[in-house]
């Protein structure tokens, strides 16, 4: 048999830091970064007579993501101790949900090949995140920092339903987003403010029973992910067709050699003895509260995509380009109550946006200027102030040194040359030195005045008028 | 960390009884219980989990209170068994008990387990009156294992309340029997966890043989905790490992509440019950020292409350033929404090304990 012969299924475990200002159980920012143990307290760093109080913050984001994802939420709830011993874990225990989570049965919708797919989310439950081990460069031991003890997140445990490495990526990037949507995270993968385990087994097409699964935990980017997945899945199928059996084990992804690692030996089998936490008193959600957060929950993309369609007439590829990232459709509804050409805007950020970005390896969230700014060259263009060629050098300016794109233009000289006597000028220029594109124009091949116009725009390093240009060439053709 | 009943296993030093140096002061609070006894100390406060401030309070001739759980913070408290603690006064008489619960009960933001409700006064309860009062006795606490002495000590104090006019009568507590042991499964289960921290990371003993973690945490944990720690440790991880969880502490979960139901039934009926606070009076030093399971019957009258979650109060009324005292307890239902202040004040005020009794630190 072949690959071809083999489904790969796979499940994803979605760790996500909420934003709220708070740590979950003190009153600790939850800001990234800092010196190591700074934003810590007694309480986060399980002094021995602390107790933990929950922030009520937490529940209103888990709820808000919940009714996002299609959950039901859970009026009665409460939070469970598991018990395991790691330097990061100071209390030797993390406060998280076992049977009882805050929000079940939901799902999301994904884009695929074969059209839209549902993948369902078993849970999401709230807990909080462990500290960090910095460990030392000159050998002097291991160092931890308990800035991120409390931070709180929430964990989303999605259905085996997804079916290739591609599916995997465009269900994440859809959790991602309607997080980003909805204002509960700020899902920043580097910072580790996402972060998911990937569950990976293959079967055979057309059977009922799933294979046995690995695990490969805290995976912080859709590269790995997916490089992941293909490793995996080769491998299972590769240990299967030479007669041997997966085990189920928890793996450890080394990008560098592209290849997982089993992490932990059978013997370290973990029994993390959940049971409620007997601090913290059980989370009681009347049919109010949950429906004040539904009635509040903000726009969600499907809902903007709509409106792009309908009220600003997008054609589909652009509505579904701007709303797949909440930073994009932020972006284009400031720059569209600027320049008010919706058209323009969403095809600069698909075509030049989105391929300087890709350039970079960055996400919608690093562009460093502002809908604001790409109004405004919208606007330059509808002016003529600028040609569109120049507006894409504008583009990447900006991504390197974010001002107001008329002061960018100032500055290197970039403004559109829309005087007729400069042009004409030029235009007459390149006539003498082409004589050849002269004739062939007048034999009829339309082609000609492309190239003229190029030489034109080359000459004057893309700042002539194109309009104008191709006018007067066409005048002076035909004399 | 110190547990059990008689101070034997503390970390530092063992503590003697007031009344007979030989002798054991009760535990686990027995070194508050013991000062205030001896006049060391004008108050103390004390932990309880099954019984750490009443039974050391009747072993050494004190007033003890287990305040209803809820009625005051846990913050600061170490926690052991985190559903079951509760800080509460060691005094020498009823009213610096209510004097000094004024000062501690309340509600703290940090503990949202503690009862957002109005302050009380409690010595507006130090009333020298129980006519009317209905208590109840259940007779499962004057059986097997109960002194004969402790068991006349109690048939006295019925006769005092009949006579300052309260009607008392013989009730049963049946489920009672199982309190032990769905108090060993939750205590344990619920220390195993509060207790990880201990592990010689941040906090605890850290060991100085160590090679790798494992290492860190197995020595520090082994070398640093005291017998009877560890022996509750081990209990306590295994009735939460998988496999076990439903037969021992869900199971345990269940037969509370039902303890619960049962308390609720009798509080129906009673505002009060009686019991002695300890089936003894305090034994000589290493005589359970051994034998762990009759260590655990010293509190076998007071673990009940706590997973009632329930008020108790040990008063001491009598000294039995070794000039050792001995206590009944008061048990009310959640947040009747008052009811338990004003039985036992009419009876400290129609008795007299501690004027004609004092320790005599002989032995």
């Amino acid at each position: 048999m072949s690959k071809e012969d083999y489904e790969i299924v796979i499940g994803l475990e979605v760790h996500c830091e909420l934003s709220t200002k708070t740590k979950i159980f003190c009153s600790c920012p939850t800001e990234f970064g800092g010196e190591p143990n700074t934003h810590c307290c007694p309480i986060c760093m399980a002094m021995p007579g602390t107790l933990p109080v929950l922030n009520e913050k937490v529940v209103e984001y888990a709820v808000k993501a919940g009714l996002a994802t299609n959950c039901t939420i859970s009026q009665n709830s409460k939070n469970d101790r598991k018990n395991y011993f790691y330097p990061d874990l100071p209390k030797a225990y993390q406060i998280s949900q076992y049977d009882m989570p805050l929000c079940e049965h939901g799902y999301v919708t994904i884009e695929t090949e074969d059209g839209e797919k549902k993948i369902r989310l078993l849970r999401i439950h709230i807990e909080e995140d462990a500290g960090k081990l910095n460990h030392d460069d000159y050998g002097r031991g291991t160092f931890v920092d308990l800035n991120r003890a409390g931070v709180p997140l929430i964990e989303c445990v999605s259905e085996p339903d997804l079916r290739s490495p591609q599916e995997a990526e465009a269900y994440l990037r859809k959790l991602k987003s309607i997080f980003e949507y909805i204002e509960v995270s700020d899902c920043k993968m580097q910072e580790g403010s996402l972060r998911a385990d990937v569950n990976v087994s293959v079967r055979k097409k057309g059977s009922n029973e799933f294979g046995t699964r690995t695990e490969c935990k805290n995976m912080n980017s859709f590269r790995s992910i997916v490089r992941e997945i293909e490793y995996e899945a080769n491998r299972q199928i590769e240990v299967l067709e030479n007669g041997g059996v997966v085990e189920q084990e928890t793996l450890r992804w080394d990008d560098v050699s592209g290849r997982t690692f089993p992490m932990r030996d059978k013997e370290d089998a973990q029994d993390y003895r959940y049971f409620p936490d007997p601090d913290l008193v059980a989370i009681k959600l009347s049919d109010e509260y949950i429906e004040n957060i539904r009635q509040n929950l903000p726009e969600l993309p499907e809902s903007r995509k709509k409106r792009y369609l309908e009220e600003y007439l997008l054609i589909p590829k652009a509505a579904n380009f701007v709303t797949s990232s909440k930073y994009y459709s932020d972006m284009f509804e400031e720059a569209i109550k600027i320049c008010n050409n919706p058209k323009t805007a969403s095809n600069l950020m698909m075509s030049e946006i989105a391929r300087i970005l890709n350039e970079k390896e960055e996400e919608p969230e690093n562009i460093p200027f502002t809908g604001k700014e790409l109004g405004e060259l919208v606007q330059l263009i509808d002016k003529g102030t600028i040609s569109s060629s120049i507006a894409k050098k504008v583009l990447e300016e900006l991504f390197v040194n974010p001002k107001a794109p008329s002061e960018i233009i100032e500055e290197k000289g970039w403004v559109q040359i829309s005087d007729e006597g400069a042009i004409k000028e030029v235009v007459m220029k390149i006539l003498e030195v082409n004589p050849q594109s002269i004739a062939d124009f007048k034999a009829g091949k339309d082609k000609a005045l492309g190239f003229l116009v190029g030489q034109a725009m080359k000459e004057t390093k893309g700042k002539a008028n194109p309009q104008m240009l191709n006018k007067m060439f066409i005048e002076e053709l035909k004399k | 960390m110190q547990c059990g009943s008689s101070t034997e296993t503390s970390s530092l030093f063992k503590t003697h009884n007031p009344w007979d140096l030989s002798r054991v002061p009760g535990g686990s609070s027995g070194g508050s219980a013991a000062a205030v006894s001896a006049d060391m100390a004008p108050w103390a406060l004390g932990s309880d989990t099954g019984g750490s401030i009443r039974q050391p309070a009747s072993l050494c001739g004190i007033v003890g209170l287990k305040p209803t759980y809820g009625l005051v913070s846990r913050f600061g408290l170490i926690a052991y068994a985190s559903s079951l603690d509760q800080i509460g006064p060691l005094t020498k008489d009823v009213t610096d008990s209510a004097m000094l619960l004024n000062l501690i009960a309340g509600y703290d933001e940090k503990d949202t387990t503690s009862m957002d409700m109005p302050k009380k006064d409690y010595t507006l309860s130090l009333v020298n009156d129980v006519k009317g009062m209905k208590i109840g006795v259940p007779k499962e606490y004057l059986g097997e294992g109960t002194s004969a002495e402790v068991k006349e000590a109690m048939m006295k104090v019925v006769k005092k309340y009949q006579e300052l006019g309260a009607t008392v009568e013989e009730c049963s507590l049946d489920v009672g029997q199982y309190a032990s042991a769905v108090y060993y499964i939750i205590a344990c289960a619920e220390a195993s966890s509060n207790l990880g921290r201990f592990d010689g990371i941040r906090y605890g003993y850290r060991t100085e043989n160590f090679e790798n973690l494992k290492d860190i945490y197995k020595n520090s944990r082994s070398e640093g905790f005291g017998a009877e720690v560890k022996r509750r440790i081990i209990l306590g991880t295994y009735v939460l490992s998988s496999g076990y969880y439903d037969a021992y502490y869900k199971k345990a979960q269940k037969v509370r509440t039902l303890i619960k139901n049962a308390y609720n039934e009798l509080f129906e009926k009673y505002d009060l019950l009686l019991t002695p606070t300890s089936p003894t009076t305090a034994f000589k030093i290493g005589e359970k020292m051994n034998n762990p399971l009759q260590m655990y019957m010293a509190d076998i009258c007071t673990v009940p409350v706590n997973i009632g979650g329930l008020p108790g109060m040990n008063v001491p009324c009598e000294l039995d033929a070794n000039g050792l005292p001995i206590g009944f307890q008061l048990i009310a239902k959640p947040f009747a404090e008052e009811t338990i202040f004003r039985a036992a004040y009419t009876y400290e005020q129609n008795t007299n304990f501690r004027a004609e009794h004092r320790p005599t630190f002989k032995g």
